[in-house]
């Protein structure tokens, strides 16, 4: 167990209460918080009084340069060598290999498909593995969205092939050298924190529209992990292994290949599994740059305000998400343990037995239907929707809940959302600033504290101040509201696991629907505003947050807990002083994912009223101001930064962490899904079956 | 275990590629079963852009539908966003798109249009005049008629408070992607109105989707044509008329001053520089091709209903062949 790893960072007397059973109660600190509240509302009312904002003549035009960028481009993309002899071979390739991917897996027909990703996920990782991988085939095919369920399938598989391809042998370098890794790291921060639109569409000048700029984007947004999960599992190798290898006379090249490569295997295939989900995240977006698939089905019915339209692809999507995040983790948590041979009637069958035989069904599948059936596409008749049952849902609750949103639209802009954007917009820029770099200091030391002030002040820097106040006031917000309802969700699942096991498909369903999806029904419920854009972004946090508060919960030795009882705790001081601070780590953890979860949506939340950074930078790239549109993602890139790495020196969970997760400031999936993989081995007798 | 599933993988791609000679092309062009008076398109596929809108889908299927049926040729639609439809079609991957609204993309025009080397060409107007304004529902009207106009609107905006919005009237903007100069006009006006951020052609239609069921108010910026105005019965609220003085305005960053209503927006086709030597007859089709509103309005409401795009098109096709027989280009041409 990871996580009750003993704490590095004193917090608070963290050490004390994690070390053992007997949990002493520190000194009262409430009259030194007490103390430390009344003093930073004096300083903000202070603040109240001075200049609001950020000075203007500070500002850089660092928009300028892009827009001049951008017109070279526009000019020169017909006839410039960089055009016709790099990137149109390169963005030719691209496309061969993408159609080339529709057109294999379409001629596979539907039931040549259907057995051969079963037998492939069979062979790999079980046969629970393959019934669930040809479901999900047959998934696609019954909600009757074949066609584009096979294009996005196909741009996954391509995008992730290109990731790997790129991203393990950055790893291994990164792996192998820490300054690479230091160079890697803020660029990689970069590649997920940056919202997809603001490179989305830069990507079509470069590789025009379809598959290649889709892919592209794609691949930029999914390299993170493949390189992050490779370069840990590299340096997780013990230097006793190593110095043995060194000892035999093995050359660089035989030690990496023997032993670090094979010794890395699970944290890479970690990675792998993340790259593909990291992917598939990018589907719906992909299709605003004409890449098609379950993404535009999806897309269409936002634009017509169709939620069960938009549900078919997205239910689509959420089947094809999980089933590949099964086998591949099953078969990376196979790829340690010997696997048994697989019997029949008494006999072993090989390997490579195994393989003949999945090769020969899904040969015999496919020229069953292609010769006897004479199909390929899935038949239409066997096709249904969920439409018209969600319609009827969304219309019910708009009829008979619209009383309630109002209430919560009212209070949450008046009492809650107004008074803090008001607070954070009315003080200087340099006491924001201060305070968080002041919050850094007294977490963890100066250099924290100037990373933070210096976050902030680059916001100013580049004339994003006033907006960027107005998203960050909305991003708190949300956190509060996930985290208020995340912790009693996940607390209540570690005590039931019957209820846990209820959450599961939901949680696993809330976190792989693309956001479009359940952005109409809010709208309908909520109309465009600042809490339609709340919500939606407390919709997609909060399974992280569950997840991780159930994880800690759980996590807590049941020795602990039974001494905790012999002494005669009720529930609720057990879980007072002894769950809570012993699962502190992954509740803090949890605070950190929801940060970011919140900060991933904030585009999106400019989409439904949210206004603030994520409309400026809808609107900037969809008017061709391609510099302004940066300069907006670059502002949640920093706003990311300093709250991530001030939760993180909160506590210190990313560090207490071992196996496939560790010091390198994962982004924000990789974390969470290396949590809940773990969640799901540990054998606490509460993971999944 | 890589070694396992390599082969398997390369096993099925050996069989799939082996054995591939069913119905692969399926959907190549159909019969070209119309008179030989009618030019007839190359081998190559036209590519047409297909943008977010219903209108716009109804356009390129109609026009799909047509070129196939009567022309002999293969059509591709392609989903994609409005703005990078203008770099696809400069570099030659798309050949046409059908509904360019000249307000949203004045520097796309000036850029691949009016530059020379852009690489696009002005495909003449596809006949339906695009208007931006700003709209209720009629049902407000009905209570307060004076809302008609700007000057009734003028000390009574606090009909439209919401509490995003407090004492203030609001006024819901919507997808920044269409040109707007709201918060302009409301300044110049001297309206008590706080424009709030829609940020998608969703978020409008479910605003109005909302008021409607609540017999609500809502004041929002909207456009014709556009299916939700058959369905929802919207009514303009009458802004001063477009004058110079607005569209000297429009043109500077704040578009400071402009004080009056937006300007008609003549919609236009715009064509890849290459169109007219790759298929000279697709070419003067897509260069005849025009419509009007209601006719667009037709086919996107059927396909809003829950038709599939070809049969909305087919319908359309069916009931008005006097419309689209226009558009052919003889064969000699």
């Amino acid at each position: 167990m990871a996580v009750q790893a003993p704490s590095r960072v004193p917090v608070a007397g963290a050490d004390q209460r994690l070390s053992g059973a007997v949990v002493h109660t520190p000194p009262n600190p409430w009259r030194r918080r007490i103390a430390w509240a009344a003093g930073t509302a004096v300083v903000l009312l202070i603040g109240l009084q001075l200049t609001a904002g950020y000075p203007e003549r500070w500002v850089l035009d660092v928009q300028g340069r892009f827009v001049a960028i951008e017109d070279w481009i526009i000019q020169n993309q017909r006839s410039h060598w960089l055009f016709t002899s790099i990137l149109t071979p390169i963005t030719d390739g691209l496309r061969a290999a993408l159609d080339g991917v529709v057109d294999i897996l379409s001629r596979m027909t539907w039931l040549g498909l259907t057995i051969g990703a079963a037998a492939l996920s069979g062979i790999v990782a079980g046969w629970r593995m393959a019934v669930l991988a040809g479901a999900a085939v047959l998934t696609m095919g019954v909600l009757g969205v074949w066609d584009e369920g096979i294009e996005t399938l196909a741009l996954v598989l391509v995008s992730v092939v290109i990731a790997l391809l790129l991203g393990v042998p950055l790893g291994v370098w990164a792996g192998r050298r820490p300054r690479a890794e230091r160079v890697l790291r803020p660029i990689l921060d970069g590649m997920q924190t940056i919202p997809a639109f603001s490179y989305l569409l830069p990507c079509v000048l470069f590789f025009g529209i379809g598959g290649p700029p889709a892919l592209i984007a794609t691949v930029i947004f999914a390299l993170p992990p493949a390189v992050r999960l490779t370069a840990l599992g590299i340096r997780g190798v013990p230097s006793g292994t190593m110095e043995v290898s060194d000892a035999y006379g093995a050359t660089k090249r035989q030690t990496m290949r023997k032993v670090q490569l094979p010794l890395a295997k699970p944290s890479m295939m970690l990675g792998v599994n993340q790259t593909i989900m990291m992917a598939l995240g990018m589907v719906v977006i992909a299709s605003v740059v004409g890449a098609g698939g379950l993404g535009q089905a999806v897309y269409d019915g936002l634009s017509r305000l169709n939620v069960g339209q938009a549900l078919n692809g997205g239910i689509a999507i959420v089947v094809m998400a999980v089933a590949l995040d099964r086998v591949t983790t099953a078969w990376s948590q196979r790829s340690r343990k010997r696997t048994r041979p697989l019997r029949v009637a008494g006999r072993e069958i090989g390997r490579r037995a195994q393989i003949l035989l999945a090769v020969a069904v899904t040969i015999a599948a496919v020229v069953i239907c292609r010769q006897v059936l004479v199909q390929q596409a899935f038949p239409e008749d066997w096709t249904t929707s969920v439409a018209a049952p969600a319609n009827a849902i969304v219309r019910w609750s708009q009829a008979n809940l619209t009383g309630i949103a109002k209430a919560i639209n009212k209070a949450l802009l008046i009492w809650v959302l107004n008074p803090l954007r008001d607070l954070l917009q009315g003080v200087p820029w340099w006491m924001v600033a201060g305070g968080a770099g002041l919050l850094g200091w007294r977490l963890k030391g100066l250099r924290l504290g100037f990373a933070a002030f210096a976050c902030f002040a680059a916001i100013g820097v580049m004339g994003t101040w006033d907006i960027s106040m107005d998203t960050l006031s909305q991003v708190i917000v949300a956190v509060v509201l996930s985290l208020l309802l995340a912790i009693p969700i996940g607390v209540l699942a570690a005590w039931s696991p019957g209820f846990e096991r209820g959450l599961k498909p939901l949680l696993d369903a809330m976190q792989t629907m693309p956001a479009f999806v359940y952005l109409v029904p809010v709208l309908l419920l909520f109309a465009p505003g600042r809490t339609a854009a709340v919500i939606a972004s407390v919709v997609y946090a909060l399974p992280v947050g569950i997840r991780l508060t159930t994880h800690g919960i759980n996590g807590v030795p049941k020795e602990t807990i039974e001494a905790g009882e012999a002494y005669g705790s009720t529930r609720g001081q057990l879980l007072r002083k002894v769950q809570f601070p012993l699962a502190r780590p992954s509740i803090l953890l949890a605070v950190n994912q929801t940060i970011m979860m919140v900060l991933s949506v904030v585009i999106i939340a400019g989409l439904i009223g949210g206004g603030a950074l994520g409309f400026v930078i809808y609107d900037a790239l969809t008017n061709s101001e391609i510099g302004t549109g940066l300069v907006g993602g670059l502002s949640i890139l920093f706003i990311a930064i300093a709250l991530d790495r001030l939760t993180q020196a909160m506590g210190s969970a990313p560090r207490a962490m071992r196996g496939p997760v560790g010091e390198m400031g994962m982004g924000m999936w990789t974390k969470m899904r290396a949590m809940v993989v773990q969640t799901g081995k540990d054998g606490n007798g509460k993971g999944d079956g | 275990m890589w070694a396992g599933g390599t082969a398997t993988a390369v096993a099925l791609v050996l069989v799939m590629t082996a054995c591939s000679d069913v119905s692969s092309s399926t959907s190549a062009a159909a019969t070209s079963g119309a008179g030989t008076d009618v030019a007839q398109c190359g081998s190559e596929p036209i590519r047409l852009a297909v943008n977010k809108w219903v209108g716009a889908e109804a356009n390129a299927s109609v026009a799909a539908q047509v070129m196939r049926e009567q022309m002999g040729c293969t059509v591709e639609l392609t989903k994609i966003d409005e703005f990078p439809q203008f770099s696809a079609m400069a570099k030659g991957e798309l050949d046409a798109t059908l509904e360019v609204w000249p307000s949203v993309h004045a520097k796309d025009r000036k850029d691949y249009i009016d530059d020379p080397s852009g690489g696009v060409v002005d495909g003449g107007k596809l006949g339906i005049l695009g208007n931006i304004g700003w709209f209720v529902p009629s049902y407000v009207l009905d209570d307060h008629p004076e809302f008609a106009s700007w000057e009734g609107l003028k000390g009574e905006e606090s009909y439209f408070a919401t509490p995003e919005t407090g004492d203030q009237g609001q006024f819901l903007g919507s997808d920044p992607a269409f040109g707007y100069f709201d918060q302009a006009i409301i300044d110049s006006l001297g309206l008590n109105l706080k424009w709030v951020a829609g940020g998608s052609e969703a978020g409008s239609l479910a605003a109005l989707d909302k008021a409607y069921t609540a017999n609500e108010p809502l004041l929002m910026y909207f456009w014709s044509p556009h299916w939700a105005l058959v369905k929802y019965n919207l009514v303009e609220v009458k802004l001063p008329p477009f004058t110079d003085k607005c569209a000297a305005a429009a043109l500077t960053p704040d578009a400071a001053g402009y004080d009056c209503d937006y300007a008609d927006d003549v919609l236009y086709k715009a064509f890849s520089a290459d169109l007219e030597t790759k298929d000279p007859a697709a070419f003067a089709f897509l260069s005849n091709l025009q419509w009007t509103a209601d006719d667009q309005n037709s086919v996107a409401v059927a396909i809003h209903d829950g038709s599939s795009d070809d049969e909305a098109a087919q319908q359309w096709i069916d009931a008005n062949q006097d419309a689209w027989s226009a558009w052919l280009p003889p064969a000699t041409a």
